[in-house]
């Protein structure tokens, strides 16, 4: 039994390991992340997920849905009591993980399934999850973006998948001098007590390896379209809304969950930006998101 | 007629926002806002049973406006509550 703990987002976790199958080799990208448990014990958990592969569910629950989650399927269940049950299987749909959480998700049990890679990606899923859900009414969100810094704040491009997100962030990259990838996938975003709005490398990052213990203060969104012309407006609130909303990894179906978001989200777009960027994939687009989103041209 | 469960109004920095929980609305995708007198008679028929008449009695009594002016309101307002999937 070897407990781990993990800082993100400025929140500590536990993931604890019970049996002798599975270790920490299998969160490669949280390797950064990690801290002592005295450090850990400074403050309460976020959650603490317990790993053991012996561990099987005393029932089934009721089927909320089959949810693709960008390739693969959840099947998420719900037990009588609000507990979930959630099966993460990979993209050629074999069970890697199934996961029994407490509603507010601040503990879960999983058991693993298959090869290490099987292992690896159904316990950063469990985790991922873990960490959305037990955070949402903490005013925290994952927000599924491709996210830079540049002298201390964060730009966060959103869009769903294929609209070229990583495309317009490597050419800011490219293009605009000391620009760092934060994160390629879902960094985390938080509203603190005092007003800060601040984005934070995950160990979750999609397909690039980027998995940075940084964060930046939010200086903006950008919601990206594909077009044969480069274009920017700053969207109106309700725009800003549904652009924002649906970047969020969020259970609909659970209100706890929904409306920790929906109020996240508000916090967010009554001090940062949004703005809508139809664009070419070339230098001449982060040129100008940059200027736009930077204050470096004014926008009112 | 009756407000669909697991809809409700929420102040979304300074709009009133439509969103849907529950496990019935997860298609639900659509962002829909409401303004002021529309707020005000969402609130006073939601979790209740209601006819278009029950709207027209209350904005007669919150609003000076007429009667005919009321009742095309309402319709073209529920219309539009139709339309969008909010009520059933």
């Amino acid at each position: 039994m070897v407990r781990t703990f993990y800082r993100v987002g400025d929140f500590n976790y536990c993931v604890d390991f019970r049996d002798n199958r599975n270790t920490e080799k299998l969160l490669g990208s949280s390797q950064s992340f990690k801290i002592s448990a005295s450090e850990a014990e400074k403050e309460p958990l976020l959650f603490e997920l317990v790993v053991d592969d012996a561990w099987r569910p005393i029932q089934k629950g009721k089927e909320i849905g089959i949810f693709d989650c960008g390739g693969n399927n959840h099947g998420v269940y719900v037990l009588e009591d609000g507990s979930y049950q959630i099966l993460v299987c990979d993209v050629n749909d074999n069970h890697c993980c199934l996961m029994q959480a407490t509603s507010d998700f601040s503990s879960a049990t999983v058991c693993l399934n298959g090869n290490e890679n099987m292992r690896s990606f159904g316990l950063n899923n469990a985790l991922m999850m873990m960490y959305a859900f037990s955070s949402s009414d903490k005013m925290t969100v994952l927000m599924h973006s491709s996210v830079v810094r540049k002298e201390g704040r964060g730009y966060l491009c959103l869009g769903v998948s294929g609209t070229g997100k990583s495309t317009h962030t490597s050419n800011w990259l490219k293009y605009i001098q000391g620009t760092e990838l934060i994160n390629d996938d879902n960094p985390v975003v938080r509203v603190f007590a005092n007003g800060d709005i601040r984005v934070f490398g995950s160990p979750w990052s999609g397909k690039t390896p980027c998995y940075k213990n940084v964060f930046a203060e939010v200086a903006g969104f950008l919601q990206l379209k594909q077009a044969p012309y480069n274009r920017i407006e700053r969207m109106s609130i309700v725009d800003g809304f549904a652009a924002l909303l649906p970047s969020c990894s969020v259970m609909k179906w659970d209100r706890r969950d929904y409306v920790g978001v929906c109020d996240t989200v508000s916090k967010m777009l009554e001090q940062i930006p949004v703005f809508f960027l139809e664009n070419l994939p070339n230098e001449e687009a982060c040129r100008l998101s940059y200027s736009m989103l930077s204050g470096e041209k004014d926008y009112a | 007629m009756k407000i669909k469960k697991g809809f409700e109004v929420r102040n979304i920095c300074g709009e009133n926002i439509i969103i849907a929980h529950g496990k019935e609305n997860i298609d639900f995708t659509k962002v829909v806002t409401l303004n002021e007198s529309a707020v005000l008679l969402w609130n006073k028929v939601v979790d209740a049973e209601f006819e278009e008449k029950d709207l027209v009695d209350v904005l007669l009594e919150e609003y000076e406006v007429e009667p005919s002016q009321a009742i095309a309101d309402v319709k073209s307002l529920v219309a539009s509550w139709k339309e969008a999937g909010l009520v059933e």
